[in-house]
């Protein structure tokens, strides 16, 4: 097969971003960057001082088709401080009814009737993963000193 | 085709090795930060929302961190005779959280700090590391025992201690503000109360 120069262009920066991969620091490149924005963080590798941990007991008010209507007391908390910049994503993520104060959450996430809702974010002045944020549910007696990030 | 794969491959390459200019979060180099945990109880003593928070260390902080660490050639050994020891919360309508910021502007006036017979302040030892200094957890209750029911908190200030509690992170003459913490705002109900603890990091 004759290999036209196109080809050989091809293979050769092929090669050269597999030994990049491999044996470049590309975390701290502008690639990295990008991938840094649509990725899940690395939430052990971020300082604790960049990140802001919250939790809410709630209750399951009922279940609609595998959507759990559940309280969502005190959260408003949460969601009004300055530092979380992307609040209002995650209020439109779990539904959430500032009036009624409740929010609605798929039923197989949640563990028993009464619940822990763990929100953490990152500030926005980390120089990294700034403004991510994440959510999950445990246990009501799981507290947040009693999960490893 | 493989003209257009080439290129974009080659600038998927020319991404993957070219750094970015800034900052990157990493382990390297000192690490110094304060954080407050806030955890609020009900009735039975459930904890009903927690709030894990880094905090300011002001200027009057580092201050006087290094002025008690350093001899400045000015004849005291110690400038500073009180250690920092109270933990005071405050329903202040902003906290506000500036690197110069002195007690007045956290403060406002003497009302802001929760618990008018002094209770909004309390004090607390220190259990210090190599690296680390972690307060006790302090509680703050409802019920006029710290502070009225539906009290709000809304930051916390870390202060060393001298004249009554209730003069403690108020008075730049008496306490010194050494660390800010805006927390998310939480009302504190009848029979509720708050848990706080301190930590700060040197590494």
């Amino acid at each position: 097969m004759k290999l036209t120069s196109d080809k050989l262009l091809v293979i050769g920066v092929s090669i050269a971003i597999i030994g990049a991969f491999f044996y470049m620091p590309w975390e701290d490149s502008y690639f990295g960057l990008i991938l840094d924005g649509i990725t899940e963080p690395e939430w052990t590798e971020i300082l604790p001082r960049n990140v802001v941990k919250n939790s809410i007991i709630f209750e399951i008010i009922n279940d609609e088709n595998g959507q759990c209507l559940s309280t969502a007391d005190r959260l408003d908390g949460i969601v009004d401080h300055a530092y979380f910049v992307r609040a209002d994503e995650f209020i439109k993520d779990i539904k959430y009814d500032r009036d009624a104060e409740t929010m609605i959450i798929q039923c197989n996430k949640i563990p028993d009737n009464q619940a822990r809702l763990h929100i953490w974010y990152v500030l926005e002045e980390a120089p990294k993963d700034s403004t991510k944020y994440k959510y999950f549910i445990t246990e009501s007696d799981i507290l947040t000193n009693q999960i490893e990030p | 085709m493989y003209k257009i794969v080439g290129f974009s491959l080659l600038v998927i390459l020319v991404a993957m090795v070219v750094p970015v200019a800034s900052s990157i979060d990493s382990d390297a180099g000192l690490k110094q930060y304060g954080m407050a945990e806030l955890s609020l109880k009900d009735v039975t003593g459930l904890v009903i929302f927690e709030n894990v928070i880094h905090n300011e260390v002001l200027d009057y902080g580092t201050g006087f961190m290094l002025n008690q660490t350093f001899n400045d050639a000015d004849g005291v050994d110690v400038a500073e005779a009180n250690q920092i020891d109270h933990i005071c919360v405050t329903d202040a309508a902003t906290v506000v959280v500036l690197d110069t910021e002195k007690i007045a502007d956290f403060i406002g006036d003497a009302s802001t700090i929760l618990g008018s017979n002094g209770n909004g302040c309390k004090t607390t030892a220190f259990v210090v590391t190599a690296t680390t200094a972690t307060s006790a957890t302090l509680n703050f209750a409802a019920d006029d025992t710290s502070f009225a029911n539906d009290s709000t908190v809304t930051g916390i200030g870390i202060c060393t201690g001298a004249g009554s509690d209730n003069d403690v992170c108020e008075t730049i003459n008496i306490g010194l503000l050494f660390a800010v913490v805006d927390t998310s705002d939480v009302t504190v109900g009848t029979g509720e109360s708050v848990d706080i603890t301190y930590t700060l990091t040197l590494d």
